[in-house]
């Protein structure tokens, strides 16, 4: 195993200020999958979280940010990202409003048993009856989930990524934890589930 | 980095279980989920039950999520980041390609085509008016700019210097050899009222001055040449005169 495939990410980063594209490269190549994944699960458009991947490494190449080592650099990147995409959305007018960042109200939202019945029972037929469930969620939980199970981070980490405050995450996770298991038990029976 | 509240250490354990099962805790938050579960199924077995059943769901559905994911070309990718790094650090670096638009998006092809085609169109045009377009009015203007020049100057000799009308054409603008410059010096006291009634009277019309020291061009017509010298040499106003 090469050196660089063992470097510590902090160690890549002061290399990539030093301007050496392989410390870059070995962060991108670390990183790339996990950014997009989070940039598609709130886009749900590829073309986006390519862009997203992209713009988050420039602007680390181009030393416009600077990692301050008060989390991990996965945590730092993913805010990046964020911010990123975000940007991007304006860009191309897809701007989220407000509400959609807010959770408060989206909270209350429960989708009928008939639409959801239908789209699982489509789900289901085609394997992705998480997806179906996914679907339900709102954009800001779904970014919640994502990071808090696909990404393993923490509702501490969660919470600086989307720059919300730390309870706010908690409610978000606890609230599309909940939705996510109604619906898949709603699906398949409670004993199905697990 | 901010904690949420828990009013519990079980609330708190179920919250780190997805970051457990990534082996993405910190090292201190590993060691205190050990210690929990532990002392969980020691104090409270069927809670720790519970909290395992928990842990299978958390397991499954981050499997499932992770498998449903899009994934990226990672080489792909980084080539293309690759060729941008390139692009930025070289000094002659072609234009910033236009806006990516939704490529499912089939009025977004149009507009991104339209707007390229109009773009490399008034580029053609600016080509090839350019040159003709920039000769044309730089002429303009100068002619302009000389024409006010002369206009101020006679305007500003006029009314600051003399005082009298000068013709707007015919001093200078009559054949040279129909004329002839001579240089006068007035006295003192001479008002230019009396001046324009003396160069009036004798044909003679003031082209120029005065000076420094007070000498004043004037054109007279060069066949009534001696007569007009003689009229303006005999002047009681005049000091001195200056033949060509």
């Amino acid at each position: 195993m090469s050196r660089m495939s063992t470097a510590k990410d902090t160690d890549l980063l002061e290399e990539i200020i030093l301007q050496k594209s392989e410390s870059l490269e070995q962060l991108y190549r670390r990183y790339a999958q996990t950014i997009y994944a989070f940039a598609y699960r709130r886009s749900s458009d590829a073309a986006i979280a390519h862009e997203t991947v992209n713009d988050t490494f420039l602007q680390l190449w181009q030393g416009k940010a600077s990692f301050a080592g008060q989390s991990t650099v996965k945590t730092w990147l993913l805010g990046i990202a964020k911010h990123k995409m975000l940007d991007i959305l304006r860009a191309r007018g897809k701007v989220w409003s407000r509400e959609q960042e807010l959770t408060e109200e989206e909270e209350q939202h429960t989708p009928s048993q008939e639409a959801s019945g239908y789209a699982l029972l489509l789900a289901r037929q085609q394997g992705q009856h998480l997806q179906a469930c996914m679907d339900q969620l709102s954009s800001a939980q779904t970014a919640c989930v994502h990071l808090h199970f696909v990404e393993g981070l923490t509702l501490a980490e969660i919470a600086q990524v989307l720059n919300i405050p730390a309870n706010t995450a908690a409610t978000r996770v606890h609230h599309a934890r909940r939705k996510l298991r109604e619906c898949m038990e709603c699906a398949f029976g409670k004993g199905q589930v697990l | 980095m901010t904690n949420p509240t828990f009013h519990t250490d079980y609330e708190k354990a179920v919250s780190q279980i997805p970051a457990y099962l990534k082996n993405s805790l910190t090292a201190d938050d590993s060691a205190w989920m050990k210690g929990f579960l532990g002392q969980l199924q020691n104090s409270d077995p069927a809670k720790a039950a519970a909290f395992a059943q928990e842990m299978q769901w958390v397991e499954k559905t981050q499997k499932q999520m992770s498998q449903a994911l899009p994934h990226m070309d990672i080489n792909a990718g980084w080539e293309q980041l690759s060729g941008q790094l390139t692009d930025k650090a070289s000094p002659e670096a072609p234009a910033a390609p236009l806006a990516e638009v939704d490529p499912l998006s089939i009025m977004g092809k149009a507009v991104r085509w339209a707007s390229e085609r109009i773009r490399k169109l008034m580029n053609g045009l600016l080509d090839l008016w350019r040159k003709p377009a920039v000769v044309v009015l730089g002429s303009a203007m100068i002619v302009s700019q000389m024409g006010l020049l002369a206009a101020v100057v006679k305007k500003m000799y006029t009314t600051e210097t003399t005082g009298m009308a000068i013709p707007a054409s015919g001093s200078k603008s009559a054949a040279s050899d129909q004329v002839v410059m001579i240089q006068v010096v007035f006295k003192d006291q001479t008002s230019v009222a009396d001046i324009r009634k003396l160069l009036e009277t004798s044909g003679a019309q003031i082209v120029g001055g005065p000076s420094a020291i007070g000498v004043w061009e004037v054109q007279i017509e060069k066949l009534k040449q001696t007569a007009t010298i003689d009229q303006i040499s005999t002047s009681k106003h005049v000091e001195s005169i200056s033949l060509p």
